[in-house]
């Protein structure tokens, strides 16, 4: 009841707030009245009563805010207090410009950072407990390891995995209607139940759908079901042409539906067929195509997968059922997450510190510009204790005054981050950012609101405490002379503090851009500039023989050379950096096989001219010329490491080896050719051979003909100038064929280390920012120092001190601070930069030449953030600065 | 200047102040008269301490308040005790009493 009663009169209060005050008031001058009356009749005159009166008193103001305070709860006074903070904000557009912009930009780089760690890593991955998915990789190399059929069916009954399905990453022509073509999966029932895949019409495969024969359905994507199909669901049951095979639309995935690899692509999965297993057969261990995904049992670790999996092969092996580990002992169960996050990770977190120390500069900064202010209005405050105000209140005032600069920064901050966000997506070729969602949504919105109470209180509550402890002698001392001591101690700690974070973030900044350069540097082995690369590939049922691809591939090549503006031009099975490469195991003459030795070769398959155009070298011997032909004897070029390491000390010229271990055509060697960097571009260079198209299908043994191919032209002016010629030339030749990934090879090598770019351009924006808030920084402190000070340099001049002493002077305050912060940054710069070590190529943590160079840079912007206001004070006029004031 | 006399302990002006009301209404400077009065001059109680005080009584609905002519024709506002301020005083002034006579009991003996 007396809660209720409480709550009651405080809101009639609130209510009548002013008439209260106006009650108080009148109540509080009724008792000076009173006082003044009993002090006359006590026999004083009225003079001295009125005197004694108020001197009982004490401030009346005070009195009722006392009062007041009483109903009104902490945070009474606050709508005013931003009032007054607004209204004093625009009274200084200058400083509040400043502030608010060096807010904005801190804000800004957290925020849309932050959105990019919230969208990437703290997003689950699109299928259903992503943390028990795995695939199964070589942990010898980082990258997509194929498996065979064989090893689909029997890993499925390795204990550890709950489920485990087999797929591919198939391109698909699609020529009903417009030709086009679409990337898209092979994937087996459980490979599709394991990624918890759903339709929003029809059905996902049969379990009958798996094998040979019966496999000729197709799911489609949502996105394809909508574009190509206008969402209609009569789709179902209809026959469509895939790569030239008919196929019954069983059903259209749910939209968003992801397969794993998708996010190391541009292009997300749009279709699905069945990756048909004829189970009953007797399936080769050696025939490798295929990835596999799975789900592990509860609380079984990828760790124990792969002790399980490595127990298998050695059951396996010792069962006889092959002959060799053949490397399969190094395969592991890789989470998912790592797989396609691992080296997106590091990157993201390395940038989200960035930002993390540019915001702490930023706070820095303005709270440099705050305690600057707060000097100029201790007498303000001074004025304000005196009459009463409580020490919470003028503190409170400048806290909310902070705080209105920080949520105005914030919400530039936030179309700051709205931009940068967009460019940055558009601009980068990291595929992982681009798929998965990286917006601006309540979440981000949220932390930035933390964001904006934190910079409050980083940059406000130590201006603020400072100006609370105004004593009331300041009211009635100088306003000018050296600011005290103690003050001066805080803006010294700020600039070394700034000093040392733009200093550590600068390093860190020089070091991923040396390692970029390095990056740049590594010798690919080819020459990507004027090359104009576009895709083909031909339906088996309008190709169905050697014969028939080998004529369309040297029609179209010849066509193309035919027109005046190509160099040249060949076609080769896989583009260096444009999708990965994979081994053959072969047999050499001569050489018995050894146990645990397996001879192998990257299988590239070229025409004459392809290392013309891609300007790679001819180490030795002689390049596939067109009398390399399909009725000339097999011949092929190895990669200088392949050369080297099955005919070690010798010349493999003239040396043969065969594809397989079964008894295919020998090979004779005609050349060796520069290694070329393939899967990565930091990759030790492969064993790589180079087969002509032509002679593939008899050097393969059974006659199959590479039927997908990418061309690539050498132009004489701009390669992307001839993509028409060969988009033309191809439907010259074949009117229902689509070419496909039409880009310029420099375009190819350029996204191979867009994610080093990526990094390497935002980390060197963000360390330009740092070194500018830390030069504004220091100017800004100096320059106050001297404002400060000009009445005392002046006296010092009038004195007859040299204004090069003057300068000194000004400058060396400044300069103390910066060499302890350069030391402090040093000493962190040389810890924290450990953890670089996984992003950086060929450069060391620790670069010398990088921290003495950066430090040296530091040094010379700081020089000249603090010259210019130590110059302005050696020319002050001692006259005006003593008349001043 | 000293706010009060000697040093309240907290509460114990609110309790004072009701106990004055308790014999009947009065007025902001009539209180801080009484008082210094019934306490033989011991508390000469400061406004800046007693308006506060009067605010939180008032909003703890143990007194309520209105304006009233005063003697010589001023306008001047009246503070009167709630039947909750009753019941208040009588349990403060018991439980001061036990207070008192505990504390008083320690420093005789010890």
């Amino acid at each position: 009841m007396s809660l209720l009663d409480g709550l009651l009169a405080r809101l009639r209060f609130l209510a009548r707030r002013t008439s209260s005050d106006r009650e108080l008031a009148e109540e509080l001058e009724f008792h000076h009245e009173r006082e003044v009356t009993s002090g006359m009749a006590a026999g004083l005159d009225r003079a001295s009563a009125e005197r004694a009166a108020r001197l009982r008193f004490g401030g009346r103001v005070r009195h009722v805010e006392a009062s007041r305070d009483e109903w009104a709860g902490p945070f009474a006074g606050t709508g005013q207090d931003l009032r007054i903070g607004l209204r004093r904000l625009r009274a200084q557009p200058g400083f509040t410009a400043v502030a608010l912009l060096t807010l904005a930009l801190g804000i800004g780089a957290n925020t849309a950072i932050f959105s990019m760690v919230r969208g990437v890593l703290l997003e689950p991955l699109p299928w259903p407990e992503p943390d028990r998915l795995v695939m199964i990789w070589q942990s010898d190399r980082d990258q997509q390891t194929w498996v065979s059929f064989r090893e689909i069916v029997e890993f499925s009954r390795v204990a550890s995995f709950e489920q485990l399905g087999g797929f591919a990453r198939i391109t698909a022509s699609l020529v009903d209607g417009e030709a086009e073509r679409v990337h898209g999966a092979a994937a087996t029932t459980q490979a599709l139940d394991v990624l918890g895949a759903r339709t929003v019409i029809g059905r996902l495969f049969a379990a009958e759908e798996d094998a040979p024969g019966r496999d000729d359905v197709v799911v489609l994507g949502h996105e394809l079901w909508q574009r190509r199909f206008g969402g209609s669901p009569d789709v179902l049951g209809t026959r469509i042409r895939v790569t030239g095979v008919p196929r019954t639309v069983v059903g259209v995935l749910a939209p968003g539906f992801r397969m794993p690899l998708d996010f190391r692509h541009d292009t997300p999965t749009e279709l699905i067929v069945p990756l048909a297993i004829d189970r009953s057969a007797d399936l080769p261990w050696g025939d490798r195509g295929n990835f596999i995904v799975a789900r592990l049992r509860p609380g079984v670790t990828p760790g124990q997968a792969t002790a399980d999996m490595h127990a298998a092969y050695a059951r396996w092996l010792a069962a006889g059922l092959f002959e060799d580990a053949d490397g399969r002992d190094t395969r592991r169960a890789f989470p998912l997450d790592d797989l396609l996050l691992g080296h997106v990770r590091p990157m993201l977190l390395l940038l989200f510190g960035a930002v993390g120390v540019i915001l702490l500069i930023a706070c820095a900064n303005v709270a440099h510009l705050l305690l600057a202010r707060a000097d100029a209005r201790r007498r303000d405050v001074a004025m304000r204790v005196a009459l009463g105000a409580s020490r919470l209140r003028i503190v409170r005032a400048l806290l909310v005054e902070t705080g209105v600069l920080a949520a105005l920064g914030a919400v530039l901050g936030i179309a700051f981050a709205w931009a940068g966000i967009r460019l940055a997506l558009a601009t980068t070729p990291v595929h992982v950012l681009r798929m998965r969602g990286v917006e601006l949504d309540w979440t981000v919105l949220g932390f930035t609101g933390l964001l904006a109470l934190a910079t409050t209180v980083l940059a406000g509550l130590a201006p603020a405490l400072h100006l609370g402890q105004t004593a009331l002698p300041s009211l009635v001392s100088s306003t000018r002379g050296e600011a005290a001591p103690m003050r001066r101690g805080v803006r010294r700690t700020l600039i070394a503090l700034e000093t040392a974070l733009s200093l550590v973030l600068v390093i860190g900044a020089a070091l991923i851009a040396r390692s970029f350069v390095e990056l740049r540097r590594i010798d690919l082995g080819f020459d990507p500039s004027g090359v104009l690369t576009a895709r083909v590939a031909l339906p088996p049922a309008d190709y169905p023989d050697a014969a028939r691809v080998e004529t369309f591939y040297r029609t179209l090549l010849e066509r193309l050379r035919a027109d005046p503006v190509v160099g040249t031009a060949a076609a080769a099975r896989v583009l260096p950096l444009g999708s990965q490469i994979g081994d053959w195991t072969i047999t050499i003459e001569g050489r018995e096989l050894l146990p645990g030795q397996y001879p192998n070769g990257d299988w590239q398959i070229v025409t004459p001219g392809y290392v013309e155009t891609m300007r790679i070298r001819v180490v030795e011997g002689r390049a596939i010329t067109d009398a390399d032909g399909s009725g000339a004897p097999p011949v092929a070029m190895l990669s200088e490491s392949m050369a080297r390491a099955y005919w070690p000390g010798a010349s493999a010229i003239g040396k043969r080896f065969h594809l397989g271990t079964a008894d295919q055509p020998w090979i004779t060697v005609v050349g060796i050719v520069a290694d070329v960097r393939h899967n990565t571009v930091t990759e030790t260079p492969r064993t790589e051979m180079y087969v002509p198209h032509a002679q593939w299908p008899v050097a393969r043994g059974d006659g199959a003909p590479q039927r997908a191919m990418s061309i690539v032209v050498g132009a004489r002016g701009d390669p992307l100038a001839l993509a028409p010629l060969v988009r033309e030339t191809v439907r010259a030749l074949d009117s229902a064929l689509p070419v496909a990934e039409v880009r310029t090879m420099q375009d190819i090598v350029d996204t191979a280390l867009a994610g080093p770019r990526f990094t390497t351009m935002l980390l060197g924006v963000f360390a330009a920012l740092a070194l500018m808030l830390a030069a504004i920084g220091l100017y800004g402190v100096i320059s106050f120092a001297v404002s400060r000070r000009s009445h005392e340099l002046g006296i010092r001049l009038a004195l007859g001190a040299r204004r090069s002493g003057v300068v000194r002077l000004v400058m060396g305050e400044g300069l103390v601070a910066l060499a302890l912060g350069i030391a402090a940054g040093l000493v962190a710069s040389a810890w924290l930069m450990g953890l670089l070590e996984g992003q950086l190529y060929e450069v060391t943590a620790l670069d010398p030449g990088v921290f003495g160079g950066v430090t040296i840079v530091l040094l010379a912007v700081a020089a000249v953030a603090a010259y210019l206001p130590a110059r302005r004070a050696a020319m002050i006029d001692p006259i005006e600065s003593l008349r001043a004031d | 200047m000293p706010d009060d006399g000697v040093q309240l302990l907290p509460g114990t002006l609110e309790m004072m102040v009701l106990k004055v009301l308790s014999v009947g209404e009065e007025h902001g400077w009539g209180l801080g008269q009484r008082l210094q009065v019934m306490s033989r001059g011991t508390f000469d109680v400061n406004q800046g301490s007693l308006y506060p005080a009067l605010q939180r009584l008032l909003k703890k609905g143990w007194i309520v308040s209105d304006w009233r002519q005063t003697e010589s024709g001023r306008r001047a506002r009246y503070y009167r005790l709630t039947r909750t301020g009753a019941a208040r005083l009588a349990r403060e002034q018991e439980s001061w009493a036990r207070q008192v006579a505990a504390v008083n009991w320690v420093l005789k003996w010890t």
